[in-house]
């Protein structure tokens, strides 16, 4: 049952935070990037089984693995800005996890561009006139 | 009929696919953003097999760092590695065999009445052990003075023939010793017969 060590971890983390944090506001940040580094660890193994299927299937059906893989990474940046900017959030620094979702969206459209492009191309070059 | 079956059977896994990965989406301001990443990735999937199909010249724009990307299941790799890891065990007996054979050499210089030789070794398929060992040996001729004289030659002949039979004895209990190797394997020549 890995979802009842996971609830059971964060609501240890949860008290420990609450206690921590009218205290030690800095060490309850770093417990609380602890406690990330600790889920993201335990999941780890299911994340690689969930992206290797996806790949597989992709494959499978013939797709550009170029575009899947853009499309993965995309996933990637999300979720790691989302865990940044709620540890910011959590620190009480609104306006850096502002910034941290901002530098993400920069890059989720940057990786997003190419695949863009060559849609639009391919479209111009069918389309007459 | 078979193509267009194809086609649709590729882009129901792919919105499949797709699906999937928008369920995994985090809950924030970037959802939107994946989201139209997700729906170009599902309009390329329907673009590219139609380009394929009805307009064979145009495949999919795709730029220079975009090349197609081909699935490798790592057997190429296997195999250089094995060639690295042969390579890498060759040059290793190589020089264990270079080492052993100037070991062998300097013990055999130790035996008396031998003033030179030269060895050389086989070493076994797994490069653990040896399998054959060959010396060539020249020894010091004893009652060389007394030439002319014919019995005296003949006698000094069979102290030779002796003289290299306690050689031989010495060095193969040596080897044998040293080395733990068998006297099948172990091959002592005298040079010049």
């Amino acid at each position: 049952m890995e979802i009842a060590q996971i609830v059971g971890l964060g609501l240890i983390a949860t008290i420990f935070l609450l206690i921590i944090r009218q205290e030690n506001p800095v060490m309850a940040v770093v417990l609380s990037l602890a406690f990330s580094a600790v889920i993201f660890l335990f999941l780890a193994d299911k994340i690689s089984t969930v992206v290797g299927v996806v790949t597989e299937l992709s494959h499978q059906a013939e797709a550009n693995y170029f575009f899947m893989g853009t499309v993965l990474k995309i996933l990637g940046v999300a979720y790691l800005a989302e865990f940044g900017a709620a540890i910011c959030r959590d620190a009480g620094e609104a306006s850096v996890a502002k910034k941290v979702e901002f530098g993400a969206k920069i890059i989720i459209a940057v990786l997003a561009l190419p695949i863009m492009i060559a849609i639009l191309e391919s479209l111009m070059e069918i389309l007459p006139g | 009929m078979e193509i267009l079956t194809g086609i649709v059977k590729n882009l129901v896994v792919i919105v499949v696919v797709a699906g999937f990965l928008e369920l995994l989406l985090p809950d924030s301001s970037m959802r939107p953003f994946v989201r139209f990443t997700i729906g170009l990735f599902i309009i390329i999937a329907i673009i590219n097999p139609l380009l394929s199909v009805f307009y064979s010249g145009n495949d999919l724009k795709s730029l220079a760092w975009d090349l197609p990307w081909e699935y490798s299941d790592g057997t190429g790799f296997e195999d250089i590695g094995v060639q690295v890891n042969k390579d890498i065990q060759n040059t290793g007996n190589q020089a264990i065999k270079q080492k052993v054979e100037e070991q062998i050499n300097s013990l055999a210089m130790l035996v008396p009445g031998v003033r030179d030789l030269e060895t050389e070794i086989d070493l076994d398929a797994e490069g653990r052990g040896l399998s054959q060992v060959t010396l060539v040996i020249v020894s010091n001729r004893s009652g060389s003075s007394s030439s002319g004289d014919s019995i005296a030659a003949f006698s000094s002949r069979e102290e030779e023939l002796q003289n290299q039979e306690e050689i031989k004895d010495k060095l193969t209990s040596m080897m044998k010793n040293l080395y733990g190797l068998e006297e099948s394997k172990l091959k002592i020549k005298f040079e010049g017969g």
